[in-house]
Order: C-alpha cells, then sequence, then structure tokens
C-alpha cells in the first residue's frame, strides 16, 4: 500500500519571531496554528490531530493540547531531535490515509534564543552519553569529528564548507525574516573563530527563537483549501548509530530514509527541483548530499562549489537561508517543510526557484558522530 | 526592581520601575514625584540604571527601559540613529501614558535625550545629561574591532576600558558587573550602536533646548570627557555641570551616591 499523493501540506506558517523573551514556547506554537489554519482556511474546530516534540519535556504534549484546549483523536510525539517534524508528517500521513484523524497540525516553538535553559553539550538524558560524556563529546565536536573523518579521507577543504555557508547567507539576504542578512565571503568563514576544529563560528547554525505549523490532511479534502495542495509523494526515515562498534562514521541515516523516499515517491534525482537539508553545521549539508545520492561519497566537497547549491543554480537548498543564517531554534525540521511548502506554491519573491514542481525535505536529529535519527520526504505539486 | 513588557512600535520592550506590580496590559503608577525616564547608552541596558531607579524611587516615579535589540527587549537588530530612537522613545512614553517627563541618559541615551528634546521639547521637563557628547569621539578601530566581533572574527576580550583607575583598583566587582551587563546585548546590535553614535553631532542644534538642563561627567572618563561635558553646559543655556571624582564613563555604578545625590538635588529643585 502506496501513501504517495494521498495526502497533502494544506497550511503551512513560520513564525517571524527570532527573538521574543516576552512569549513562551506554547504561544509561539499557538500563534504557528493559528497561521497555518489561515493559510488553510480552516478553523481550529477542524484540527483532530497534533504532533509536536522539543517542548515541555517528554510529556508537553499533553500540556500542548491543555493549552490549545484540544481534544485530539491523534497524537504523536515523537521526539527524535531536529528532524522530529519530518517524522511526524509522514507518521500523520499515514494517520490521515488510515482514518485516525482528518487534519493533523505538525506544531513547533522554543524560545531558546531568548531563554537558554542551559548547557549545549550532547544532552545529559541519553543513557549512551554517560561513556562518551567523560572524554569531552558535545554536540559541536561530534560533527567536528565527522568534518575532519571526511577531510581526511577524501581532501574536502575548509573552502568547500565554507561555500555553504556563503550560499545560505546569500539566500537569507532574499529573505526579510532570516536573522543574518548581511552577505559573507569564504573568506568572511575562514577567518571566523575555531568553535571546533575544523569548524569556524560561521561553519555552525545560529541559535534563534521560532516556530512554524503545518497541516496534513486527505488529497481530497486538501483540493478545497484556500491554497494549492503539497502533496507528500514518499517518506522514509531511520536511525544511525555506533552499530556496536562496527559504525562507518560517513554513512548517515539519510543513506537509507533518503533510497526509501525516492522508492516510494517513484522519483529519481533529476526530477527534484529544490532541495531543504538540515543545516545545523557546513558539514552536515555536504555528507547528507552524499549520503542522499545526490553525488558519490567523498565527491560532496567539489558538489558544492561554483553555485550549484544557489537558488538559481542546479540544485536550489535552503533557500530561506538555512538555520545557518535564517532560524534555528534547536530544532530545524519544522522550517524545511515550510520553506519547501512556500516554494512549491511559487510564494519565494526574489529568492523562488524556478519551475518548481518537486522538493525534497530531509532532516537529522541528535548527532553525527554519535547517534542520529533521519527522514527524508519528497514533496510535490503533482 | 519590578520588570514588565510593554508593547511599544511592535517591539516588546522590557521596563524596570519602583512601586506595585501590576496586572498584565495594566500601566504601573508613575504618579510620584517627577517622573523620570532614563534611557541607557550604546549596547547597554535598563537594568544598569538599578541603583538609580532604587533611589530616586524614593520619592520620585523613575522608570527605565531596554531599547529595542538590547537586554531582553525583543527585535535582533537595533535601531539605526539616535533619532529613531529618540522618536521610539516618544512612543515608549505615549504606551506609558507619560506626557512629560526629565529624561536622564547615559553616553549614547544621552544623544538620544538631546535628540528628543529637540524634537519633542513639549515632553521634557528637564534633561539629566550623564557621561555624554555632542559629538562622540568613536575611532574608526573602535568600529572595526567591533564589527569584527560581530562578524565572529574575533573574540570580545574582557578589558577595563572606560573606568576610573580607582574603580579598578578599590571596587572591582562594578566592572565585572558592567561586563555582564554588556554582553546581555547581540555585538551585532552594540556595532549598530557605535555606527549610529558616530554619526551625531548636536553642537549646533543643542543651542535651541531652553528646558532646565543637568550635565554629570566623571572626571577620569577619557571617551566622553569633562570637556565634552563642558561644550554641552556652554551650548544649553543655564545648564549646570558637575564632575564627580574617581568615576570614569560609568559613574551611575562607579559613585552611585554622587551621582544620585546629584540627580535627586536637582529633580528636588525643579519648579
Amino acid at each position: 500500500m502506496s501513501l504517495k499523493h494521498k495526502t497533502a501540506i494544506v497550511g503551512a506558517y513560520e513564525h517571524p519571531a527570532r527573538f521574543a523573551p516576552d512569549k513562551t514556547a506554547f504561544q509561539i506554537a499557538a500563534e504557528s496554528l493559528r497561521g497555518a489554519l489561515d493559510d488553510a482556511g480552516l478553523t481550529i474546530k477542524d484540527v483532530d490531530g497534533i504532533a509536536s516534540s522539543g517542548m515541555a519535556g517528554g510529556m508537553g504534549i499533553i500540556s500542548l493540547c491543555d493549552y490549545l484546549n484540544l481534544q485530539p483523536n491523534y497524537i504523536d510525539s515523537t521526539s527524535v531531535g531536529g528532524a522530529s517534524f519530518l517524522f511526524h508528517v509522514a507518521h500523520a500521513a499515514a494517520a490521515v490515509n488510515a482514518g485516525l484523524c482528518n487534519v493533523c497540525a505538525v506544531v513547533f516553538g522554543s524560545t531558546v534564543a531568548s531563554r537558554p535553559a542551559g548547557g549545549m553539550g550532547a544532552g545529559g538524558a541519553d543513557p549512551c552519553d554517560q561513556y562518551e560524556v567523560p572524554f569531552g563529546v558535545t554536540t559541536v565536536n561530534a560533527y567536528a569529528m565527522i568534518a575532519q573523518r571526511h577531510m581526511h579521507d577524501y581532501g574536502t577543504t575548509p573552502e568547500q564548507l565554507a561555500e555553504i555557508a556563503v550560499t545560505m547567507r546569500l539566500h537569507a539576504s532574499m529573505n526579510p525574516a532570516a536573522k543574518y542578512r548581511e552577505p559573507i565571503t569564504i573568506d568572511d568563514v575562514l577567518k571566523s573563530r575555531y568553535i571546533a576544529t575544523p569548524l569556524h563560528l560561521l561553519d555552525c547554525c545560529i541559535i534563534s527563537d521560532g516556530g512554524g505549523c503545518v497541516l496534513v490532511t486527505s488529497e481530497e479534502r486538501a483540493r478545497s483549501m484556500k491554497k494549492k495542495p503539497v502533496y507528500l509523494l514518499g517518506a522514509g526515515e531511520t536511525a544511525r548509530h555506533t552499530s556496536a562498534g562496527h559504525r562507518d562514521f560517513l554513512e548517515l541515516a539519510a543513506y537509507q530514509s533518503g533510497k526509501l523516499a525516492f522508492e516510494r515517491a517513484g522519483v529519481t534525482h533529476k526530477d527534484i527541483d529544490m532541495a531543504m537539508i538540515y543545516d545545523s553545521f557546513t558539514i552536515t549539508v555536504l555528507t547528507q548530499l552524499e549520503n542522499l545520492g545526490f553525488c558519490k561519497r567523498g565527491e560532496g566537497g567539489a558538489f558544492v562549489q561554483g553555485g550549484r547549491l544557489r537558488f538559481d543554480g542546479e540544485l536550489p537548498l535552503n533557500t530561506d537561508g538555512g538555520g545557518l543564517s535564517s532560524c534555528h531554534p534547536m530544532m530545524r525540521g519544522m522550517f524545511l517543510l515550510i520553506e519547501a511548502t512556500r516554494q512549491l506554491r511559487g510564494e519565494c519573491g526574489a529568492r523562488q526557484v524556478k519551475d518548481c514542481k518537486t522538493a525534497l525535505c530531509h532532516g537529522t536529529g541528535g548527532a553525527l558522530g554519535t547517534r542520529h535519527s533521519g527522514a527524508t520526504l519528497v514533496l510535490g505539486t503533482e | 526592581m519590578p520588570t514588565k513588557y510593554v508593547q511599544v512600535k511592535g517591539y516588546a520592550t522590557q521596563i524596570y520601575y519602583r512601586g506595585k506590580t501590576t496586572l498584565p496590559d495594566v500601566i504601573p503608577d508613575f504618579s510620584r514625584g517627577r517622573t523620570i525616564a532614563l534611557i541607557h547608552g550604546a549596547g547597554s541596558n535598563g537594568h544598569t540604571f538599578h541603583r538609580q531607579v532604587e533611589a530616586l524611587g524614593e520619592k520620585h516615579s523613575p522608570v527605565a527601559l531596554d531599547l529595542p535589540g538590547h537586554g531582553r527587549s525583543s527585535g535582533v537588530e537595533g535601531l539605526t540613529t539616535v533619532g529613531d530612537y529618540a522618536d521610539f522613545i516618544a512612543a515608549w512614553l505615549d504606551t506609558l501614558k507619560i506626557k512629560s517627563a526629565v529624561i536622564l541618559g547615559h553616553s549614547m541615551g544621552g544623544a538620544i535625550a538631546m535628540e528628543f528634546a529637540l524634537r519633542h521639547p513639549a515632553r521634557v521637563d528637564a534633561l539629566v545629561l550623564s557621561s555624554t557628547a555632542a559629538k562622540f569621539n568613536v575611532t574608526q578601530e573602535r568600529i572595526d574591532a567591533l564589527r569584527a566581533v560581530s562578524m565572529g572574527r574575533t573574540t570580545q576580550a574582557f578589558n577595563t576600558d572606560g573606568y576610573s583607575p580607582k574603580t579598578i583598583k578599590d571596587n572591582f566587582d562594578v566592572v565585572r558587573e558592567g561586563w555582564m551587563e554588556q554582553i546581555k546585548t547581540d555585538p551585532r546590535v552594540r556595532y549598530g550602536d557605535i555606527v549610529a553614535c558616530s554619526k551625531v553631532d548636536l553642537r549646533e542644534a543643542i543651542a535651541k533646548i531652553d528646558q532646565p538642563a543637568l550635565v554629570l561627567a566623571g572626571k577620569d572618563d577619557q571617551g566622553t570627557t569633562v570637556d565634552d561635558a563642558e561644550l554641552i553646559v556652554s551650548r544649553i543655556k543655564g545648564a549646570k555641570l558637575e564632575v564627580i571624582a574617581d568615576a570614569g564613563h560609568y559613574s551611575t555604578r562607579e559613585q552611585p551616591a554622587q551621582f544620585n545625590a546629584a540627580v535627586q538635588q536637582f529633580v528636588d529643585g525643579l519648579k
């Protein structure tokens, strides 16, 4: 049984806040939900499914239902890091298709920039961390280790990684809502200070407040909404970990989830008009592109050069400016879905990708180098 | 010192005051004595006035704010000119339902206060101008250094710039306190403020100010000097100068007793 073309994203809203010390995470989530409902032409009464993660701890979704005064028929709080919202959309599609709910709101809000809750290291709640944290593993140096490995094995250069950050900033300069909009050069990236060698400050995502919401419903219902539907064509998800010590660090969850999504959508790489790929760090983009099969392993460095990832390039990527420049409230997955939806609807103005019919979203949660989740979605207008 | 958010021109603006807390959307009471609006300096925030709000609040109604992008107010960027900040202050007073007030500005806040007095004279009962200048001596080197920090090219090293030698020797805690206050604001906003300051030249214009004015200067301030203060006093008719010994650029926390006494006496004496 295929899920292809059975469901669609019919409402999408990105909260404009990047620093909101006066708001709570739930408030941002609620305002985002309202924005997505307006976008779709629906009301809160139409929502009978809810999915969220990353707010108010493990059981936070119950409090969120309380805050929104919802008694939904379907709840999903799959919590697998920043990619969670891509998992939620795939699960919501299955739930709608199976008749568990009619309209599922995938929603998120965060005040991590204005109210940082604590350390930025690898999360202490993960039981595996206790064996790694004493040796100094943090999120950023787990990613730095992947970059170091890639450079060692394939001769990837800091300039190649830097071009990713430069392209994201170019896109951010065309997005009035982006947090950092002043264009940068490769030299700026290389001259910014090291955070964890070989990653410079500008190789790392920003930290902002933010939130967003997308609404998933059936293909049939989608046809009567305010805007043209963005159909889910295929999805895949999995996790990668230490594999009991037999780990190939450069094989990511994307390798498996990407294959599944392409197969299920029945499309090839040539069909993809634009991609939204989680950019927690520049190396995250490069290795995910390889694992998703856009280029061969080891060739990512050359692949990202020459403006290929620009909005007017061969594979437009993260046209909103990404987590590197626009919005990254610890969990970035939501914004991959929202920008892909806007691009497929043709709402992106100066940064609009020409003839955008099919988009790929891929999210990573957790940390490359230790344990991470990955989900890939293929979305299309037809 | 209670704090509260108010909405000003779309910015969630944090305010600091003294007195009873109130429910959301209910403006606190500012009817005690004179209302004194406190405007902080470049890259700073309203909390730096906590000693003034406490002391002046005995008899009067002081209220400080975090300007847009500063401290805990919203906005990822600050405003770009001192004039824009002055208009923001007008909108802020509208929100607080304050018709006119004693405007106390420190450093960049002093320039904002002067600009405010020129643009909205009817709303100024008197001016208190602390460690400020009609034209700031901002070097290109300082602008470039802050820009490098805002671009992530360099870290910002801890330093004691701007403090009196006596403060550094005997009262190092206030140097640390000042450091902790300024890192609450994004380096990009601090950079924008310095650029805004570099464009200020009010030397001619302030001759039009005819409200009572008290000008305060730290004797050891190398940035906004006693000479700068004297120039302001020479241009604003009837302005009074008070030089504070053993204070650099931050007399509000280096010599709070003297600072507060001077302001108190000035405000008490207003007709």
